[in-house]
């Protein structure tokens, strides 16, 4: 499963939901069906075919932890396994760690400026703004 | 990521083969499948299938996707991936060493 639809679990939780009841009911209806052929009544083709499911919530739990638990168990592994790297190999961690905070000062200092100085105030005309203050009560 | 075992194994192993050779399969099929190749000596809880299917889906072992089917009803169909071949073969390989040890030990000891 990609990356993207692990996300899509996470954030959508009521689509998966939705995606295993379906996919299990869908097989329920078919063996239901396939009962019924065989010249079962209505309610026995049914309660058969629940029987041979088996517990539906607990593989629906299953499958739910797995689809949306494993991708994050995965990008931690990942993420300890480029831990253990950096460690091996410190003059790359160096470099890397101080490139990360070159790279983060600058864009910190370059925001700066171009908030401060660069933009124009969001207004059509900054030059008519006035600013207005209480200076004590008088009367 | 999730512990294995031997029944886990074989029934791995038997669903990628199933859906190798029979080509997209929804959950049912799959399951009617082992069951009529087994000739029903296989029998397991049919819902314990689809923690497996998205287990292996995961593991990048097969992929899914929502489809109509024959008779127009909305299926989840599977299909095996490249690196699912690759662990169906290393894993038959395993299985059929494993098997040929424990019947030689059954005839010879």
């Amino acid at each position: 499963m990609s990356w993207f639809s692990r996300l899509k679990n996470a954030v959508n939780s009521r689509r998966l939901e939705e995606d295993l009841a379906d996919e299990m009911r869908d097989h329920r209806k078919r063996r239901e069906a396939a009962l019924r052929a065989t010249g079962l009544s209505a309610s026995d083709g049914r309660r058969q075919a629940d029987m041979r499911f088996g517990n539906i919530t607990r593989f629906k739990e299953e499958s739910r932890g797995i689809r949306l638990w494993a991708g994050l168990d995965s990008s931690l592994q990942d993420l300890r396994y480029a831990g253990r790297g950096l460690r091996n190999s410190p003059v790359f961690a160096v470099t890397v760690v101080s490139l990360a905070l070159a790279i983060g000062a600058n864009t910190a200092i370059y925001s700066i400026v171009d908030a401060a100085i660069l933009r124009t105030l969001p207004v059509s005309a900054p030059k008519e703004l006035f600013r207005l203050s209480w200076l004590g009560s008088s009367r | 990521m999730a512990k294995s075992n031997s029944a886990q194994n074989a029934l791995d192993l038997l669903v990628l083969t199933i859906v190798e050779r029979r080509g997209p399969l929804h959950g049912y099929g799959i399951a009617t499948a082992i069951e009529e190749l087994s000739q029903e000596a296989l029998r397991v809880e049919e819902g314990s299938l689809y923690p497996a299917l998205h287990r292996m889906e995961e593991l990048g072992w097969i992929a899914a996707e929502w489809k109509v089917s024959e008779t127009n009803r909305r299926a989840r169909f599977y299909r095996v991936t490249n690196a699912g071949k690759r662990q169906l073969e290393s894993e038959s390989e395993r299985w059929t060493s494993f098997s040929a040890g424990v019947s030689r030990v059954l005839r010879h000891a």
